[in-house]
This record gives structure tokens, C-alpha cells and sequence, in this order.
């Protein structure tokens, strides 16, 4: 009568098998499509804060990051996340343009305190330039400007030629001959 | 088969004059507007002459531009048709005032305390007009109209005047300020009624009848509602129920969220069942659209919503067994184990064990994973194999037995006028099941029986929700054959969505019964309205009547095996 | 030295020597056993982790987990002391204090193995009277009675109808145990429990299998465990009479349910599975009986765990039911039985 309830007990503990995962010791598997923590790939953000519009709880808020992209806007700003607000439900990464965040498979995220807990783009960003080549793309950047301004220096300069040439043609033809002497006698002269 | 058009006809003739507009969309629905003072005689003939005896819910839209509230009536049918009936009433906004239908239908009781409360519409002849889900300091401000000004800041602790009841326990008061009143945000007028503590008391009979609280803090029930139970030494002669305990106000922050931010918040209507929740409001708004999901995201959808069923269904028993036998009883923590990959198959394609903000509007977010068919295909081996014992299980324990067997019988007629559906409902010979009776997504391709019980007790209802997971087996299994390759996003969903002014009703077919959502939009990217029906709210209401006269140990037995979910009730 | 000092006292006060050592027995008893009740919960927990396809404590005390029942006492040491206004203060404060002293009560006249020394079979056993079966069964009985105090002092309407439910449970179960103790005494011409484990040639759990069936219910639901834990069923009645107790008085209580496990199941082994009797083990011959003895007990302990990790429980009118209706007429054939049994065999 009550013997299937003990004989299905006895059977679990004799297969010996235990299923607690000792936790801080092993993690589990997580599935790719796992909705943890974000990451930005800082790279192909474009600031345009569809994120931030769309999220349910207002977590997400956009501040500027220095080591972001600096040759396409100054101003640009990149999304800091709060997970103190943040419920995972993924409709930021859903909604992002550019495909530039998506959600990585971290988990533990416990802080001190509640600012602890507010992850800027520096703590979810991937891609962010370093220092290194910060200083290249200001170089490339700066070389880049005096290559634009010589270019445009001898752009003018052969404007001006040009139109002096013309002019001088122009002249030429009515008084060439004065401009000739005069030229000859700033020659001798 | 009796259709809408041919309801709608036999209507307009029986009560030329009563129904100002109407309409028919989709196939099965039919909405009307029917004068106010003749909704009685409306609701009367339609149960009588078209068996319409299932009164679904109610729900209240506060059209503050044009001035009027208005009261959407749903009723349905056990089983004789399936047409759907939406007949709406429109009141004035400066007096509202409608017909109470709970002389025709026992269960509108609650739905019309609820509009009361939250609107502040009369209902004229309602029984017992008193707050549910709000507590007393708000009764009167009606949170639910556009004009509400928010809840008065009650945080300041110095403003607390401390009052020491006869029994010397002490309760605390706190006077509005001044600046509150001139702002008008603390109603003054508050209406009349006797507290719920009187009202039990009223009761008491005899010198040794005490009121037991299995109330919100009690050890074991599935979230926290109040339930006492007047006893007489071990016998129960009266319940009365109270709920609203964890009322998050989910449909006025949906009220103030856009359609799509609206996906993660219906989640948390029940977090177990939280994709039904994701289809029904997606379905409605969907309807609202007029996109329909392509093939492969239907599939995909109900092979989750039916891998979302079996894990349900598991936890459900296993927390009932712990109610009967204490938190140490082997085969709930063995269900748990069984539980844990069936939510891995489903958190593999989601993302998430719970909250899944899965179902998007004309698809679904993420396609099936490499390896999912195979790994679906051995968790469902191994589901039936052990599902197969845990019945043999609870079939030959006697202990079992002698303590579920004729406790808590709900006889069919009981059970239909009751109002519940679900398990339930089928456990007493009535198959009630959404997935036949209105057909969504492809279940009408699916071939799957409607498992029903004759005995209406509780042991019956505990079988049949582990007969449903192998009916749920079979399904996924049917799907996974014919799932077809293709997109799983419908093409033309508007970036910005703004349907049309229009209202929409989907029903699904939950885990606990039938979950409706009614949504109404008036064009603009927030929704007007959103009405969540849930099945056990309809559970909470029956529990009262059918706890009169059994032990103490039967309450559990009893509302542990009508498997309640109390996020669902207070929403 | 010390030692012919102790006998030249032996010697003159008699009396007072006799009164010391009783003494000083007590107090060995009554610490070995609480260290061993904690032993238990720890065993329990182990054992019905292992039922459960889980690891019970595994992290204090390294990976057995052994200490953990040293620091659940030390929490329950540091806990305030709460008692509810309104409650009964002298009833209260003595519960748990008359829970533990029946046990010591009980664990005086129960005997805990023997030694062989000299090829003679010392009982290691506190006080040896001549009708401890009896007295061990009504002293058990007594448990009872602090369930109510405790549960009628506390103020409490779950309390209340822990102690309710307490009451009619003992009453309709102590008449079948005691009969089925009777009918032991009967084939073994002795209610005394040494005498009764030296006439098992054949144990009384085969001579009697009704009896040995009717004993091991009436004692699995005289201690309160599973199925028959109504008393302090959680769902229904949260804690049932420990529900207002909170600290080392919970901690009594607690351990008192223990303790009482313990020598319940000392004395089924004693009464019906030949209690330290078992072939001479040649080489360890001095402890030899108290192997056998452990082992048997170790057995009988955990099926109790495996019984209550298994089954679910009864309700209370079910429970007295079977006392009644079922079990009290099976002692009877029971009886019966021994009596005929006996004669023939005398």
C-alpha cells in the first residue's frame, strides 16, 4: 500500500547519484542565448539612444567616455547601464541599430553599494581604444588635418596662379609690350 | 453550430433598440453596445435561449476625452458554441452608474467589486460592494481614472499617530497634511462600509468557534493572501478570503508604457507561466495590427508554451505533495529534478529560466538552437517515464488516497456556476479547454485529446494535470515534426507600433485555465486599457464556498490542489 | 592512591557513596546523551539528503559536515529570549526544562549495550530495576504532557491545537504499545529489560511479527515523527506547539524530540530485535555485544528516516482512527497469541 512510496526512495539512494552542483566551485552551462550582463562593443556604437528609450525601467542613461570613437563626434555619448534597475529582459539589445550590444553570459554582479552596481562604458565596453592607439588616431588625425590644409593651401596657391596667369595673358595682349619694357627695365634696372 | 452573426440577429430582433452598434471581427466575437438599463434583460436572455452561462470578466476603460466610462461585459459557453460576447455599456463620467449581473451570474462578483474600487462606477444591486484589492486609505481616490494624482506620500515616519486598539495591539493613523488636501490628492470623502475584520466577526456564533488565520505570513501558502477560517474545534464552518497583498498595479503601468515595453511586464502577471502571458497580450495586439506571425514562429511558439506547460504542471503537484505531506517528501524534490531540463531545453532558445519576454509582436525573438530537437527528444523520454511513476505513485499510496479521495468534490453544475476553468473545470466532467474551444496559433493541426475526470475531487484534478503533461508531450512531439524552415519575424511590423483606435480580446489557454487580454487603443503609441482575466482569480472566488464543513487539513488539501498562483489575482 | 581512598569511603558511608556515584552517572548520562542527540540530527540530515538525490551539510566541519550541529546550537544559544505577552510565564519556562527531564527520567532505567568481561555480560545501565519495560513506556508517556504545557501556555491557537491534536494522539496509542509491551513480558517471564534481552533466544520480532508491526506504529506516532507529525504539521498549523518558542528553549524542545527518537528506538531494539545479543566476536570480545548492538539500532534508525522521507501524513480523525479501530484489536490477538505461545512453550 505504501511500499511503492518507500521502494522509490530506496531506489534514488542506492543509484548513489547526488544532483546539488557545489556552486562556487562549478558553474554551470550556460546556453549561448543567455541574457546576462551587457557588452558594448564600443566601436560601431553610434550614440543614438534607441536603448535608452526603449528600456521598460529607465536603467540605461548616456554619458560621454573618452576612450570611445574621437575622430567621429566629440560629443558622442555611450550608454552606462544600472543594474541595480535592469531586469535582463533583452529589448535594448533588440532594438540597438548597429547590432554594437549584446549580453554575454555574467551572472554575478553583486556590489557594496548601489553606485558599485552602475556599470559605465568602461566596465561593459569591448573594443574601446587604448592609449596607444589613442595617440595613433590623433596622429593619423592631425596628419590627416595638415595634409587637408597643405592640399588646400596649394589648391589656392594654384587658383591664384592661374588667375594671375590668365590676367597677365590678358594684359599681355593689350600692353605687353609696356609690361615687357618694364620688365626688361626691371631687368637692367 | 450557432455563429455570431446568427446571435447577433436573434438579438436585434428579441430587443429591437437595445443594441446601438455591433460588429463581428474576428470570426467568433461579437461586439455590441447595449443600452445600459436593458443589460439585464440582455445577459438573461442570451444565458437562457443561447446558453451563454460562463461569465468570463469584466472591464472598465476610463474615456476621460469624450467624458464616459465604459463597462465591457464578456460571456461565453460551456461547451454549447464558441462564440465570445463583448457587450459594452457606456456610462456617464460625473455619476457613473450600472446594472450589477450578479443575480444571473454568481461569479461577477468579483469583477464588479474590482471596477468599483479601482473606477469608482456603482454597480446597483451588488451584494457586497466592498474593496478587494486596494487597501483602506485608498478607497475612494479610484486609482484606475486618467485624473488620478497619485498616491499621497505617506513615508514620513514623525507623522505617525499611534492608536492602541481594544485587544492592545497597536495600529498606527496618518493624518493627511495640509498642503495634501489643497493639492487634492487624499480623498475626503470616502464611502461607508464595515471592515473586513467586522465582517468576519459578524460571523462568530458560539462560545467555542475561533477565526484561524492561514493568513498572508503563513509558512506555506503559494503567496501571500488572507485566508480565515472560522473553526469549530477541528471542524471549518465558514472562510472568508481576502486578496491584494502583492498588487503591483500592472495594468496602469501598462497604461503608461509603450506596447512593446509592455512584453516584460506581462511576465510578472505569473512568472510561471509566463509565455502564455507574452502570447495572449501579443495576440491581442497583434489582432489590433492585423499582422499574423509567420508558420515557423508559430511552432516555435507553441512548442514552448507547451515545454512551459509540462514544468508548470510539475512544480504545481510537487508544491501541492509538500502541503499534504511536510517540505521533506521525496517525490517533490524529484519532480524538481525533472523540472530543471525541461527549463533548460526552454532557457537554451530564450535566454532566461522565468522571465522570458519571449513572444514579440508577429514572432518570436530567437530561433531554435543547434541541437534542440535532440535534446527536447530525450528530456521528453525521460519526462514521460518518471511522469509514468509519479502517477503509479499517487495511485497505489493509501495514505494519499484516504486524504484526497472525496475532499473538496465540485460537482459540474458547481463548477460551471462557480466560475472556474482549467484543471478544474475538467476535473468535473466539463471539456472546457481554450485550445479547442477557440482555436490559436495552429493547435487545430495538432491532434491531442482534452483529458477530463469524472469525479471533481481533488485527487481527480491532480491527475489531470499529470495526464496533461503526456498530452503535452505528444504535442511538442507532432510540432517538431512539422516545423517548417522559414522566417521567424512577420514582415511590415512598424517600427513605431500605433494601431489603430480599436479594442481586441485573445484568449489562451493558460496553465492554470483560460487567460484573456483585453486591449484598447485610441491611435496613439500607449494603450488605453489592458485588462489581464486570469483563470485563478475565478479559483479564489470558488474557494470560500467550498471549504465549508471540512478539517483543517482538507483547507490545504483542498486549495493546494486548485494549484494557485496569487501574482496572477492581484496583478 | 586515589583509588583505595574511593574504596575506604565505599566502605564506611555506603550510603553517601552510593548516592555520588548515582549522581555522577546522571551527569555523564546526561551530557553524552545530548552529544549524541546532536549526532542524530546530524545523521538524519545526512541520511535523508542522501534519499533525496542531495548532499545533506557538507561545508562545516569539512565535507561531512559534522560541526554543523555545534554551530545551529551556538545560533540558538545567542538568540533573544522572547516570551509572547499574554502568555502563561511559569507553564512557558518550564515546558522544555520537563521535556528534557523526562528523558533523563527514561535514559536512567535503559540499558545502553553491555561489555563482556571475564566471559560475564555486564549491561552498562544506570539503574536496573526489576520493571523497567513498564516504567521506560509510561515515563515515555509523559512527553505529552509537556507538549500541552507548551502548547496551551503559549497563547497561541495554532499552539493550541498542536497540543489538542498531542493529547488525542497519545491517549489512543499508549494503550496499544503497552499491551504489546505486555505480551513481550509475557514470553520472556520478566518486565525487566535486561532479563527480557537474555531470554531472546529467537528474537520476539519473529515469536511476535503483529506485535513487533504494532509496536514500531505506536512508536513511530508516540514520537511525532512522519506520518504521524500532526502535532506540528507545518501547512496547517505552522509549528504546532513549538511555535512560540524561540532560542535555546526551541533548542530543548528540539533536542528533545531527539533524544526521544533515540531511546524509542533503544527500546524496540531491546524489546523485539534481541538487543545486544549477536555471536562473540573473538578478538574484540570486551565490546563485542555493543557492535551488534549499534549496528541493529543504526538500522532501526534509519528506517525511521527513510519512513518519514517517503510518506505523507495522516489527518488527525485518521490518525486516531487507526488507534482505535485497527490497532487496539490487533494487540489484543496479540496478547493473545503470547499468552498461548508462552504456555505452550512453558
Amino acid at each position: 500500500m505504501v511500499l511503492k512510496n518507500l521502494k522509490m526512495t530506496l531506489k534514488r539512494s542506492l543509484s548513489g547519484v547526488e544532483v546539488t552542483r557545489l556552486y562556487p566551485e562549478k558553474i554551470m552551462d550556460l546556453p549561448d542565448a543567455e541574457r546576462g550582463v551587457h557588452v558594448l562593443d564600443i566601436r560601431k556604437c553610434i550614440g543614438c539612444g534607441a536603448c535608452a528609450r526603449i528600456c521598460p525601467n529607465d536603467c540605461i542613461k548616456l554619458v560621454p567616455y573618452a576612450r570611445g570613437n574621437p575622430l567621429k563626434n566629440k560629443k558622442q555619448q555611450y550608454p552606462q547601464i544600472d543594474y541595480g534597475r535592469c531586469m535582463f529582459c533583452g529589448l535594448c539589445v533588440d532594438e540597438c541599430p548597429t547590432s554594437c550590444l549584446t549580453m554575454s553570459k555574467v551572472f554575478e554582479i553583486a556590489g557594496w553599494n548601489r553606485e558599485d552596481i552602475v556599470y559605465g562604458p568602461e566596465d561593459i565596453a569591448v573594443g574601446f581604444y587604448s592609449d596607444q592607439e589613442l595617440n595613433e588616431l590623433a596622429e593619423e588625425a592631425r596628419k590627416a588635418e595638415e595634409e587637408k590644409k597643405r592640399k588646400a593651401a596649394e589648391a589656392a596657391k594654384a587658383k591664384k596662379e592661374k588667375a594671375a596667369k590668365a590676367k597677365a595673358a590678358e594684359e599681355g595682349e593689350k600692353g605687353s609690350g609696356e609690361k615687357a619694357a618694364k620688365k626688361s627695365e626691371g631687368e637692367t634696372g | 453550430m450557432t455563429t455570431a452573426n446568427d446571435v447577433l440577429s436573434a438579438l436585434q430582433s428579441a430587443f429591437p433598440g437595445a443594441v446601438e452598434e455591433a460588429k463581428v471581427s474576428p470570426e467568433r466575437q461579437l461586439w455590441a453596445t447595449i443600452k445600459p438599463d436593458k443589460i439585464v434583460d440582455v445577459c438573461k436572455y442570451l444565458r437562457d435561449d443561447h446558453n451563454f452561462d460562463h461569465y468570463s470578466g469584466a472591464a472598465g476603460v476610463d474615456r476621460i476625452k469624450e467624458g464616459l466610462f465604459e463597462v465591457t461585459e464578456l460571456l461565453a459557453s460551456h461547451g454549447a458554441h464558441q462564440v465570445v460576447a463583448l457587450l459594452k455599456m457606456k456610462t456617464p463620467r460625473d455619476n457613473p452608474s450600472v446594472k450589477s449581473l450578479t443575480g444571473l451570474y454568481w461569479n461577477a462578483n468579483w469583477y464588479e467589486r474590482e471596477i468599483w474600487e479601482m473606477l469608482g462606477i456603482n454597480f446597483e444591486g451588488h451584494p457586497e460592494l466592498y474593496p478587494l484589492l486596494l487597501s483602506d486609505e485608498l478607497v475612494g481616490a479610484w486609482p484606475w481614472r486618467k485624473d488620478y494624482k497619485g498616491y499621497p506620500d505617506y513615508n514620513t515616519a514623525d507623522r505617525a499617530i499611534e492608536i492602541v486598539n481594544p485587544e492592545g495591539y497597536a495600529d498606527y493613523s496618518f493624518a493627511p497634511t495640509k498642503a495634501e488636501i489643497e493639492a487634492g490628492t487624499v480623498p475626503f470623502e470616502r464611502p461607508k462600509y464595515p471592515t473586513f475584520r467586522e465582517r468576519e466577526e459578524m460571523e462568530i456564533k458560539g462560545e467555542s468557534e475561533m477565526i484561524l488565520h492561514m493568513g498572508p505570513q503563513h509558512a506555506v501558502v503559494p503567496g501571500p493572501f488572507l485566508l480565515d477560517i472560522l473553526v469549530d474545534g477541528e471542524r471549518v464552518k465558514k472562510a472568508f478570503l481576502d486578496v491584494g497583498y502583492i498588487h503591483k498595479g500592472i495594468e496602469k503601468i501598462m497604461e503608461n508604457r509603450t506596447y512593446m515595453q509592455g512584453i516584460p511586464i506581462t511576465d510578472r502577471l505569473c512568472y510561471m507561466a509566463a509565455l502564455t502571458n507574452n502570447e495572449a497580450y501579443c495576440g491581442a495586439v497583434e489582432r489590433l495590427l492585423r499582422i499574423e506571425a509567420p508558420e515557423r514562429a508559430q511552432y516555435i511558439r507553441m512548442i514552448l508554451q507547451e515545454l512551459s506547460r509540462i514544468q508548470s504542471h510539475l512544480l504545481g503537484t510537487g508544491e501541492f505533495l509538500t502541503l499534504i505531506a511536510s517540505a521533506v517528501f521525496s517525490p517533490f524534490l524529484y519532480m524538481i529534478i525533472d523540472r530543471e531540463d525541461v527549463l533548460s531545453c526552454i532557457e537554451s532558445v530564450t535566454g532566461a529560466r522565468i522571465n522570458h519576454s519571449f513572444v514579440r509582436f508577429g514572432g518570436v525573438r530567437n530561433d531554435l538552437p543547434d541541437g534542440f530537437k535532440d535534446m527536447t527528444l530525450d528530456t521528453l523520454k525521460m519526462i514521460r517515464k518518471k511522469t509514468e511513476e509519479y502517477k503509479e505513485l499517487l495511485l497505489s499510496d493509501s495514505i494519499y488516497r484516504k486524504r484526497m479521495e472525496g475532499v473538496g468534490v465540485l460537482s459540474p453544475s458547481e463548477a460551471r456556476r462557480l466560475g472556474v476553468s482549467g484543471p478544474p473545470l475538467r476535473a468535473s466532467d466539463t471539456p472546457y479547454d481554450m485550445r479547442r474551444e477557440d482555436p490559436y496559433l495552429l493547435y487545430k493541426d495538432m491532434d491531442f485529446d482534452v483529458i477530463t475526470r469524472k469525479e471533481g475531487d481533488s485527487k481527480a484534478r491532480v491527475e489531470v494535470r499529470l495526464d496533461e503533461i503526456f498530452e503535452s508531450c505528444y504535442i511538442i512531439e507532432q510540432c517538431l515534426d512539422q516545423i517548417p524552415s522559414g522566417p521567424i519575424m512577420a514582415e511590415g511590423v512598424p517600427k513605431k507600433i500605433k494601431p489603430e483606435p480599436g479594442e481586441a480580446y485573445y484568449r489562451v489557454e493558460d496553465h492554470r485555465g483560460e487567460m484573456g487580454f483585453f486591449v484598447v487603443s485610441d491611435g496613439s503609441e500607449k494603450p488605453v486599457k489592458v485588462k489581464a482575466r486570469g483563470p485563478v482569480y475565478a479559483y479564489f472566488q470558488a474557494l470560500p464556498p467550498l471549504l465549508e464543513g471540512v478539517y483543517i487539513a482538507d483547507v490545504v488539501a483542498i486549495a493546494g490542489s486548485m494549484d494557485a498562483c496569487t501574482s496572477e489575482v492581484d496583478r | 592512591m586515589v583509588l583505595s581512598a574511593i574504596t575506604e569511603f565505599a566502605a564506611q558511608e555506603p550510603k553517601i557513596y552510593g548516592l555520588v556515584l548515582g549522581l555522577v552517572a546522571a551527569a555523564i548520562l546526561a551530557s553524552v546523551i545530548n552529544v549524541v542527540a546532536m549526532l542524530l540530527v546530524w545523521l538524519e540530515r545526512k541520511v535523508m539528503g542522501d534519499f533525496q538525490a542531495r548532499y545533506g551539510p557538507n561545508r562545516v566541519g569539512g565535507r561531512w559536515g559534522v560541526l554543523q550541529l555545534g554551530a545551529d546550537a551556538v545560533k540558538l544559544f545567542t538568540k533573544e529570549d522572547i516570551i509572547p505577552r499574554g502568555a502563561d510565564k511559569p507553564v512557558y519556562v518550564w515546558a522544555p526544562i520537563v521535556a528534557v527531564a523526562t528523558t533523563m527520567l527514561v535514559a536512567g532505567a535503559l540499558p545502553f549495550g553491555a561489555v563482556i568481561i571475564d566471559g560475564k555480560e555486564i549491561p552498562l545501565v544506570v539503574a536496573n530495576m526489576d520493571i523497567s519495560a513498564f516504567y521506560i513506556e509510561a515515563a515515555l508517556s509523559i512527553m505529552a504532557i509537556s507538549a500541552f504545557m507548551a502548547g496551551w501556555s503559549s497563547n497561541n491557537k495554532y499552539s493550541m491545537l498542536g497540543a489538542f491534536r498531542g493529547i488525542a494522539r497519545m491517549i489512543a496509542y499508549e494503550v496499544p504499545m503497552g499491551v504489546c509491551v505486555i505480551s513481550v513480558a509475557i514470553m520472556a517471564h520478566s518486565l525487566n529489560v535486561v532479563e527480557i534481552v537474555q531470554a531472546q533466544s529467537i528474537w520476539f520480532a519473529i515469536a511476535q511479527p503483529i506485535g513487533f508491526v504494532i509496536f514500531a506504529i505506536a512508536l513511530i506516532t508516540d514520537l511525532g515523527r512522519m506520518p504521524f507529525d500532526q502535532t506540528e504539521a507545518e501547512e496547517e498549523i505552522i509549528a504546532g506547539y513549538n511555535t512560540e518558542y524561540s532560542g535555546i528553549r526551541f533548542g530543548l524542545l528540539y533536542f528533545q524530540e531527539y533524544i526521544v527518537m533515540l531511546l524509542g528506538s533503544i527500546l524496540l531494539v531491546h524489546l523485539y530485535l534481541g538487543g545486544w545479543n549477536g555471536p562473540v566476536i573473538p578478538v574484540i570480545s570486551f565490546i563485542s555485544p555493543m557492535i551488534w548492538f549499534f549496528m541493529k539500532l543504526v538500522i532501526v534508525l534509519v528506517g525511521l528516516i527513510w519512513v518519514r522521507v517517503s510518506l505523507p501524513r495522516f489527518r488527525i480523525d485518521q490518525v486516531t482512527d487507526l488507534g482505535w479501530k485497527i490497532l487496539l484489536p490487533l494487540s489484543m490477538v496479540n496478547l493473545a497469541w503470547a499468552v498461548a505461545v508462552g504456555l505452550y512453550f512453558a
